[in-house]
């Protein structure tokens, strides 16, 4: 059942500029904007978006995955970074014989050892994954309904796949580098998810709250990570029925942890998969989990209406 | 957690020729002793409630039916995540060319926030960070855990926060952790994730 709304502050009809500026061959770029006030109510549809549900005020950092044509520019612009280290090589190998030289002789040797430089190539030139520089955070900001039970962000993202990353922002929260799920946005659809943190007991099954006295420590340690198909709360009337859809989520075992975060993995979905280990076990085999269904039953019958 | 000492560095490995030893961290890193020469830490203890209110953080890992080298490379796989080595690259393979052309090198902006996080949090939060990362992913992997008196742990176990922790002294010890985690059965309570 749908909680009603409270009034919304009819904000100035202006799209939230987050974007990262698209530049001509930057592989790095992309396009997102948090979509607010009027805006909610008149959405593209050419353009894809993202509804993100969640018990309060949590973030989320998503991966917006690169094309083959992004990839080959970035592979191309590590093979000129690549070109230029071979070319300054001799220079610096010139310069650190002399330094060493200079070292060598130096009373006491206080000063540390000149690192000696090693050749790049091909095998030893590491280069950041593209993924590392396609994240975007959704949250403080931004919300288009703030309740007690739940909270909703509206942001217009790239069609194509997304990665869930994990909740808090860059080194500051959580990474479900162990275990994730991504799903594609598509034009004219908003792909509804909803993300909250999970109280944990001893043997990682999810509990209503942490016992009373529980220590700081194992609170940090048993906080599950949840992403799974949005409530009905998602379905906020602004929002075309017909474009509200939920994501065929696909099971991602592992991505890095680019920013030394905590690691985490999401927690397993009824119907959807469970953990055999630390493999992801894919349990759909027709049947749909429950409040899938109610949200394809509310959209079908809305577009009737 | 300051680094080991001489004799300690020699009873972590028992009776290997310093010569038979890695050389390198790149070999540190790799290296795959003989059980039979990982000196077996301490383990037995007698429990009071100051150990119990501790096992939070003192503990140690053990899995039925896991050989020792399953066990050494599950512990640098969940190690690798607690450090923060984890950070991909298209090499990683390359440690020894990483801190010239690889990530640390300022390349990738991303992982200069992680390196700063680490500096501005200090070293409780580094600590925290690596108890919640070694708890979660040994759990994962179906690790359980048992308790032990903090002084027993200290024998084969270190602490990360903006201290230096030798690659040499970091595998010696994780050597002695595995040969826990693969070894008898402890008869203590599991604490769980």
């Amino acid at each position: 059942m749908r909680a009603a709304l409270s009034a919304v502050a009819l904000a100035a009809a202006s799209l939230a500029l987050t974007a990262v500026p698209l530049r001509a061959q930057d592989p790095t770029a992309f396009e997102y904007r948090a979509v607010t006030g009027r805006s909610v109510e008149a959405l593209d549809p050419t353009k894809a978006y993202l509804l993100v549900e969640a018990p309060g005020m949590i973030l989320s950092t998503w991966l917006v995955m690169p094309d083959e044509a992004q990839r080959a520019e970035w592979e191309r612009q590590r093979q000129a970074a690549l070109a230029e280290a071979v070319a300054a090589f001799p220079g610096r190998l010139v310069s650190y014989k002399r330094d060493h030289e200079t070292w060598a002789n130096s009373r006491g040797r206080r000063r540390a050892e000149p690192e000696q430089p090693i050749e790049p190539s091909n095998e030893n030139f590491a280069w950041p994954e593209l993924e590392s520089r396609r994240m975007f955070t959704i949250g403080p900001q931004n919300r288009i309904a703030s309740e007690s039970e739940y909270s909703l962000w509206l942001y217009e993202v790239p069609a194509g796949e997304i990665i869930f990353r994990g909740l808090g922002m860059g080194a500051f929260g959580d990474c479900a580098c162990l275990g994730t799920l991504a799903f594609a946005t598509q034009p004219g659809k908003v792909t509804a998810v909803r993300i909250a943190y999970a109280p944990l007991d001893s043997e990682g099954r999810r509990i209503d709250r942490f016992p009373g006295g529980s220590n700081s420590l194992d609170i940090s340690t048993r906080s599950g990570v949840i992403i799974e198909p949005p409530s009905d709360y998602a379905l906020d009337p602004r929002i075309p029925r017909e474009m509200i859809t939920v994501p065929e989520f696909r099971l991602v075992e592992a991505i890095p942890n680019w920013f030394g975060q905590t690691v985490n993995r999401v927690q397993p979905y009824p119907g959807l998969f469970s953990y055999d280990g630390t493999r992801m076990v894919d349990l759909r085999r027709g049947a749909q989990a429950p409040v899938v269904e109610a949200l394809e039953e509310a959209a079908q019958e809305s577009a009737a209406e | 957690m300051p680094a080991l000492a001489e004799d300690e560095r020699q009873a972590a490995v028992g009776n290997t020729p310093v010569a038979a030893l890695p050389q390198s961290d790149a070999e540190w890193m790799v290296w795959m002793p003989d059980p039979a020469s990982v000196a077996r830490p301490e383990l037995a203890f007698v429990e009071d409630q100051e150990d119990r209110d501790n096992y939070e953080k003192y503990y140690y890992f053990h899995r039925p039916d896991t050989d020792f080298a399953t066990a050494l490379g599950d512990l640098r796989d969940c190690d690798a995540h607690a450090r923060g080595l984890h950070r991909g690259s298209y090499y990683p393979d390359s440690s020894a060319a990483m801190t010239q052309y690889g990530p640390l090198a300022g390349a990738a902006g991303g992982l200069l926030v992680g390196v700063v996080a680490d500096a501005i949090f200090g070293p409780a939060e580094l600590r925290r960070k690596r108890r919640v990362n070694m708890r979660r992913c040994m759990f994962f992997k179906g690790y359980d855990r048992f308790g032990i008196d903090e002084v027993l742990w200290g024998s084969f176990n270190f602490e990360e926060g903006n201290g230096e922790v030798t690659e040499a002294d970091r595998q010696r010890m994780l050597a002695q952790q595995a040969l826990v985690a693969s070894g008898p059965r402890p008869t203590t309570q599991d604490l769980g994730l």
